[in-house]
Protein backbone atom coordinates (compact mmCIF):
# COMPACT_ATOMS: atom_id res chain seq x y z
CA UNK A 1 0.00 0.00 0.00
CA UNK A 2 1.24 3.43 -1.17
CA UNK A 3 1.43 5.88 1.88
CA UNK A 4 -0.16 9.38 1.59
CA UNK A 5 1.16 12.27 0.88
CA UNK A 6 1.92 14.63 3.96
CA UNK A 7 1.65 18.31 3.97
CA UNK A 8 2.79 20.17 6.76
CA UNK A 9 2.25 23.51 8.81
CA UNK A 10 1.60 25.11 11.56
CA UNK A 11 -1.15 26.60 12.77
CA UNK A 12 0.77 30.26 13.50
CA UNK A 13 1.41 30.18 10.03
CA UNK A 14 -2.08 31.42 8.98
CA UNK A 15 -1.92 34.83 10.14
CA UNK A 16 1.34 35.04 6.93
CA UNK A 17 -0.45 32.31 4.37
CA UNK A 18 -4.24 34.18 4.24
CA UNK A 19 -3.24 38.12 5.27
CA UNK A 20 -6.15 39.29 4.14
CA UNK A 21 -7.97 37.86 7.17
CA UNK A 22 -7.84 38.66 10.90
CA UNK A 23 -7.42 34.96 12.26
CA UNK A 24 -5.45 35.61 15.50
CA UNK A 25 -8.08 34.32 17.59
CA UNK A 26 -9.42 31.35 15.39
CA UNK A 27 -5.85 30.36 15.76
CA UNK A 28 -5.84 30.11 19.11
CA UNK A 29 -9.67 28.34 18.96
CA UNK A 30 -8.21 25.39 16.72
CA UNK A 31 -5.63 24.69 19.34
CA UNK A 32 -7.90 24.61 21.56
CA UNK A 33 -10.25 21.71 19.40
CA UNK A 34 -6.84 20.12 18.19
CA UNK A 35 -5.80 19.84 22.21
CA UNK A 36 -8.91 17.59 22.70
CA UNK A 37 -7.51 15.01 19.65
CA UNK A 38 -3.58 15.14 19.96
CA UNK A 39 -0.78 16.24 21.48
CA UNK A 40 0.80 18.83 18.34
CA UNK A 41 1.34 17.47 16.07
CA UNK A 42 -2.15 16.58 14.88
CA UNK A 43 -2.97 14.44 11.52
CA UNK A 44 -5.94 15.09 9.72
CA UNK A 45 -6.75 12.77 7.10
CA UNK A 46 -7.96 15.26 3.83
CA UNK A 47 -10.07 13.56 1.84
CA UNK A 48 -10.66 15.72 -1.70
CA UNK A 49 -14.10 14.99 -3.57
CA UNK A 50 -14.83 16.39 -7.18
CA UNK A 51 -11.36 17.37 -8.67
CA UNK A 52 -11.12 17.58 -12.28
CA UNK A 53 -8.36 16.16 -12.47
CA UNK A 54 -8.77 14.04 -9.70
CA UNK A 55 -6.88 15.18 -6.33
CA UNK A 56 -5.50 12.03 -3.94
CA UNK A 57 -6.27 11.86 -0.50
CA UNK A 58 -3.43 13.74 1.53
CA UNK A 59 -2.76 13.83 5.20
CA UNK A 60 -2.22 17.53 6.58
CA UNK A 61 -0.11 17.59 9.86
CA UNK A 62 -0.94 20.16 11.87
CA UNK A 63 1.16 21.48 14.82
CA UNK A 64 0.95 23.95 16.96
CA UNK A 65 3.52 26.22 20.01
CA UNK A 66 2.94 26.05 23.45
CA UNK A 67 2.24 29.44 24.24
CA UNK A 68 -1.05 29.27 21.32
CA UNK A 69 -1.53 26.03 23.58
CA UNK A 70 -1.88 28.36 26.80
CA UNK A 71 -3.60 30.78 25.41
CA UNK A 72 -6.17 27.97 24.38
CA UNK A 73 -6.93 26.45 27.18
CA UNK A 74 -8.48 29.88 29.00
CA UNK A 75 -10.78 30.29 25.31
CA UNK A 76 -11.81 26.70 26.17
CA UNK A 77 -13.22 28.30 29.47
CA UNK A 78 -14.74 31.28 28.44
CA UNK A 79 -16.56 30.40 25.03
CA UNK A 80 -18.99 27.94 23.94
CA UNK A 81 -17.88 24.86 21.86
CA UNK A 82 -20.42 25.48 18.75
CA UNK A 83 -18.51 28.52 18.00
CA UNK A 84 -14.74 27.17 18.90
CA UNK A 85 -15.64 24.46 16.45
CA UNK A 86 -16.10 26.96 13.47
CA UNK A 87 -13.79 29.04 14.10
CA UNK A 88 -11.10 26.09 14.20
CA UNK A 89 -12.53 25.14 10.74
CA UNK A 90 -11.64 28.40 9.84
CA UNK A 91 -8.65 28.01 11.05
CA UNK A 92 -7.69 24.76 9.55
CA UNK A 93 -9.09 26.09 5.95
CA UNK A 94 -6.96 28.34 6.13
CA UNK A 95 -3.97 26.64 6.50
CA UNK A 96 -5.11 23.62 3.97
CA UNK A 97 -5.39 26.51 1.45
CA UNK A 98 -2.67 28.29 2.10
CA UNK A 99 -0.36 25.38 1.51
CA UNK A 100 -2.08 23.31 -1.51
CA UNK A 101 -3.26 26.63 -2.89
CA UNK A 102 -0.97 29.74 -2.15
CA UNK A 103 -1.51 31.80 -5.02
CA UNK A 104 -5.19 32.24 -3.92
CA UNK A 105 -5.49 34.30 -1.13
CA UNK A 106 -8.86 34.32 1.40
CA UNK A 107 -11.04 37.44 1.50
CA UNK A 108 -14.09 37.65 3.83
CA UNK A 109 -17.25 39.96 2.60
CA UNK A 110 -20.07 40.48 5.37
CA UNK A 111 -23.58 39.12 4.16
CA UNK A 112 -26.33 39.96 6.62
CA UNK A 113 -25.21 37.59 9.82
CA UNK A 114 -22.71 35.26 7.42
CA UNK A 115 -19.68 35.51 6.17
CA UNK A 116 -18.58 34.64 2.70
CA UNK A 117 -15.09 33.14 1.87
CA UNK A 118 -13.88 33.97 -1.51
CA UNK A 119 -10.50 33.14 -3.61
CA UNK A 120 -10.86 36.12 -5.60
CA UNK A 121 -7.50 35.35 -7.68
CA UNK A 122 -8.68 32.16 -9.10
CA UNK A 123 -12.91 32.63 -9.08
CA UNK A 124 -13.25 30.41 -6.24
CA UNK A 125 -16.36 30.77 -3.81
CA UNK A 126 -15.53 28.97 -0.37
CA UNK A 127 -17.77 27.49 2.35
CA UNK A 128 -16.19 26.27 5.78
CA UNK A 129 -17.90 24.56 8.46
CA UNK A 130 -16.86 22.55 11.24
CA UNK A 131 -18.20 19.83 13.32
CA UNK A 132 -17.45 17.65 16.21
CA UNK A 133 -19.17 14.09 14.91
CA UNK A 134 -19.20 11.64 11.80
CA UNK A 135 -22.58 11.28 12.10
CA UNK A 136 -23.85 14.93 10.62
CA UNK A 137 -20.46 15.04 8.43
CA UNK A 138 -22.01 13.80 4.73
CA UNK A 139 -25.73 16.23 5.44
CA UNK A 140 -23.21 19.09 6.21
CA UNK A 141 -21.08 18.65 3.43
CA UNK A 142 -23.64 18.17 1.35
CA UNK A 143 -25.19 21.38 2.26
CA UNK A 144 -22.18 23.29 2.07
CA UNK A 145 -21.77 21.83 -1.40
CA UNK A 146 -25.32 23.09 -2.10
CA UNK A 147 -24.24 26.73 -0.72
CA UNK A 148 -21.35 26.55 -2.84
CA UNK A 149 -23.28 26.21 -6.15
CA UNK A 150 -25.61 28.82 -4.89
CA UNK A 151 -22.91 31.97 -4.83
CA UNK A 152 -24.04 35.18 -6.36
CA UNK A 153 -21.24 35.32 -8.65
CA UNK A 154 -21.91 32.14 -10.39
CA UNK A 155 -18.29 31.15 -9.28
CA UNK A 156 -16.92 27.15 -8.74
CA UNK A 157 -15.75 26.68 -5.51
CA UNK A 158 -14.86 24.73 -2.32
CA UNK A 159 -16.75 23.50 0.52
CA UNK A 160 -14.09 22.51 3.48
CA UNK A 161 -16.09 20.43 5.90
CA UNK A 162 -13.44 19.66 8.97
CA UNK A 163 -14.57 16.93 11.49
CA UNK A 164 -12.79 17.12 14.50
CA UNK A 165 -13.60 13.98 15.74
CA UNK A 166 -11.27 12.17 18.44
CA UNK A 167 -10.91 8.93 16.83
CA UNK A 168 -11.14 9.97 13.19
CA UNK A 169 -9.81 14.05 12.52
CA UNK A 170 -10.92 14.38 8.83
CA UNK A 171 -10.95 17.22 5.91
CA UNK A 172 -13.76 16.83 3.51
CA UNK A 173 -12.65 19.36 0.74
CA UNK A 174 -14.71 18.93 -1.96
CA UNK A 175 -14.99 21.44 -5.96
CA UNK A 176 -17.73 21.82 -6.71
CA UNK A 177 -18.03 23.32 -10.26
CA UNK A 178 -20.91 25.65 -11.28
CA UNK A 179 -23.55 24.83 -13.82
CA UNK A 180 -21.75 26.14 -16.93
CA UNK A 181 -18.16 25.90 -16.24
CA UNK A 182 -16.03 22.42 -17.00
CA UNK B 1 -14.31 33.13 -21.06
CA UNK B 2 -12.52 36.43 -21.56
CA UNK B 3 -9.10 37.05 -20.44
CA UNK B 4 -9.03 37.99 -16.41
CA UNK B 5 -7.11 41.72 -16.01
CA UNK B 6 -3.71 40.92 -14.17
CA UNK B 7 -3.77 40.88 -10.58
CA UNK B 8 -3.53 44.98 -9.30
CA UNK B 9 -1.53 45.97 -6.63
CA UNK B 10 -4.20 48.27 -5.47
CA UNK B 11 -6.74 46.11 -5.75
CA UNK B 12 -5.06 43.32 -3.89
CA UNK B 13 -4.20 45.64 -1.01
CA UNK B 14 -7.57 47.42 -0.99
CA UNK B 15 -8.94 44.10 -0.54
CA UNK B 16 -7.03 42.34 1.62
CA UNK B 17 -7.46 45.80 4.01
CA UNK B 18 -11.12 45.30 3.16
CA UNK B 19 -11.63 42.36 4.27
CA UNK B 20 -9.14 42.31 7.14
CA UNK B 21 -11.79 44.86 8.74
CA UNK B 22 -14.75 43.09 7.81
CA UNK B 23 -13.17 39.84 9.86
CA UNK B 24 -11.57 42.15 12.85
CA UNK B 25 -15.02 43.97 13.33
CA UNK B 26 -16.96 40.02 13.33
CA UNK B 27 -14.30 39.17 15.43
CA UNK B 28 -15.37 42.22 18.28
CA UNK B 29 -19.01 41.56 17.70
CA UNK B 30 -18.12 37.47 19.00
CA UNK B 31 -16.52 38.84 22.09
CA UNK B 32 -19.50 41.05 23.17
CA UNK B 33 -17.89 44.64 22.06
CA UNK B 34 -20.60 46.61 20.38
CA UNK B 35 -18.84 50.10 21.00
CA UNK B 36 -15.50 49.12 19.12
CA UNK B 37 -17.39 47.01 16.54
CA UNK B 38 -19.23 49.45 15.70
CA UNK B 39 -16.38 51.65 14.68
CA UNK B 40 -14.52 49.55 13.06
CA UNK B 41 -17.28 48.10 11.07
CA UNK B 42 -18.28 51.88 9.51
CA UNK B 43 -14.05 51.66 8.74
CA UNK B 44 -15.00 48.06 7.05
CA UNK B 45 -17.86 49.83 4.74
CA UNK B 46 -15.42 52.35 3.58
CA UNK B 47 -12.93 50.17 2.51
CA UNK B 48 -15.66 47.79 1.14
CA UNK B 49 -16.96 50.39 -1.17
CA UNK B 50 -12.86 51.51 -2.28
CA UNK B 51 -13.18 47.94 -3.43
CA UNK B 52 -16.33 48.06 -5.31
CA UNK B 53 -14.60 51.23 -7.06
CA UNK B 54 -11.63 49.81 -7.71
CA UNK B 55 -13.64 46.56 -8.96
CA UNK B 56 -15.46 48.27 -10.89
CA UNK B 57 -12.71 50.77 -13.02
CA UNK B 58 -11.33 47.11 -13.83
CA UNK B 59 -14.31 46.05 -15.47
CA UNK B 60 -15.17 43.15 -13.01
CA UNK B 61 -18.69 44.65 -12.26
CA UNK B 62 -20.37 41.30 -10.71
CA UNK B 63 -18.19 41.33 -7.73
CA UNK B 64 -17.88 45.05 -7.21
CA UNK B 65 -21.59 44.52 -6.52
CA UNK B 66 -20.86 41.38 -3.83
CA UNK B 67 -18.65 44.36 -2.34
CA UNK B 68 -21.45 47.12 -2.12
CA UNK B 69 -23.26 44.25 -0.44
CA UNK B 70 -20.86 43.81 2.09
CA UNK B 71 -20.07 47.97 2.65
CA UNK B 72 -23.70 48.27 2.56
CA UNK B 73 -23.86 45.13 5.60
CA UNK B 74 -20.80 46.90 7.27
CA UNK B 75 -23.05 50.24 7.11
CA UNK B 76 -26.37 48.38 8.69
CA UNK B 77 -23.95 47.09 11.65
CA UNK B 78 -22.04 50.45 12.01
CA UNK B 79 -25.64 51.96 12.10
CA UNK B 80 -25.19 54.23 9.32
CA UNK B 81 -28.64 53.42 7.44
CA UNK B 82 -28.91 55.80 4.97
CA UNK B 83 -25.10 54.83 3.35
CA UNK B 84 -26.33 51.47 3.76
CA UNK B 85 -29.83 51.97 1.96
CA UNK B 86 -27.50 53.74 -1.36
CA UNK B 87 -25.31 51.04 -1.62
CA UNK B 88 -27.90 48.35 -1.77
CA UNK B 89 -29.67 50.29 -4.49
CA UNK B 90 -26.28 50.42 -5.99
CA UNK B 91 -25.81 47.02 -5.21
CA UNK B 92 -28.86 45.49 -6.31
CA UNK B 93 -28.03 47.05 -10.21
CA UNK B 94 -25.42 44.58 -10.96
CA UNK B 95 -24.97 41.09 -12.64
CA UNK B 96 -25.66 39.04 -9.73
CA UNK B 97 -27.65 35.44 -9.09
CA UNK B 98 -31.69 36.91 -8.27
CA UNK B 99 -31.39 34.40 -5.11
CA UNK B 100 -28.92 37.19 -3.56
CA UNK B 101 -30.88 40.05 -5.35
CA UNK B 102 -34.00 38.59 -3.04
CA UNK B 103 -31.55 38.78 0.10
CA UNK B 104 -30.50 42.44 -0.46
CA UNK B 105 -34.57 43.39 -1.20
CA UNK B 106 -35.36 42.60 2.38
CA UNK B 107 -31.90 43.90 3.68
CA UNK B 108 -33.17 46.98 1.86
CA UNK B 109 -36.28 47.06 3.10
CA UNK B 110 -34.96 46.76 6.61
CA UNK B 111 -32.79 49.37 6.29
CA UNK B 112 -34.61 51.86 4.77
CA UNK B 113 -37.07 51.10 7.78
CA UNK B 114 -34.13 51.71 10.22
CA UNK B 115 -32.97 54.96 8.63
CA UNK B 116 -36.70 56.21 9.00
CA UNK B 117 -37.10 55.40 12.22
CA UNK B 118 -32.97 56.58 13.61
CA UNK B 119 -34.39 60.00 11.08
CA UNK B 120 -37.26 60.09 13.62
CA UNK B 121 -35.47 59.92 17.02
CA UNK B 122 -32.76 62.46 15.68
CA UNK B 123 -35.21 65.05 14.54
CA UNK B 124 -37.51 64.68 18.10
CA UNK B 125 -34.14 64.93 20.02
CA UNK B 126 -33.47 67.76 18.21
CA UNK B 127 -36.54 69.36 19.02
CA UNK B 128 -35.58 69.07 22.28
CA UNK B 129 -32.92 71.20 22.69
CA UNK B 130 -33.30 74.86 22.66
CA UNK B 131 -32.31 76.87 19.89
CA UNK B 132 -28.46 77.85 19.62
CA UNK B 133 -28.49 81.81 20.17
Amino acid sequence: MLSMEIIAGTIEEIAGLQPGLFLEHHMVMAVAVLQRIAASPCDFDVVCEGFQPVREPFVLRVHWRRRTARLADKVVRSEQRKPIVERAAVALSALLLGKTVPKASMIVTAQGEHADYWLPEIERALEISGTDGQDILTARIRSKKKQVSMNPLGWSGYAVVCCFAKNQPTIRWSEVYHAGTT
Amino acid sequence: MPARPKPNGALQFALHDASKLVSFAKHLDSLGKPRSAIKVWCDAGAAEEIVSVLLEAVGRTAEAGVHRASAATCYEKGRIYPRAVSLLQAALAAQVAESFKRRLRRQLQRCLSMARSKLESDARRRGRQPMPV
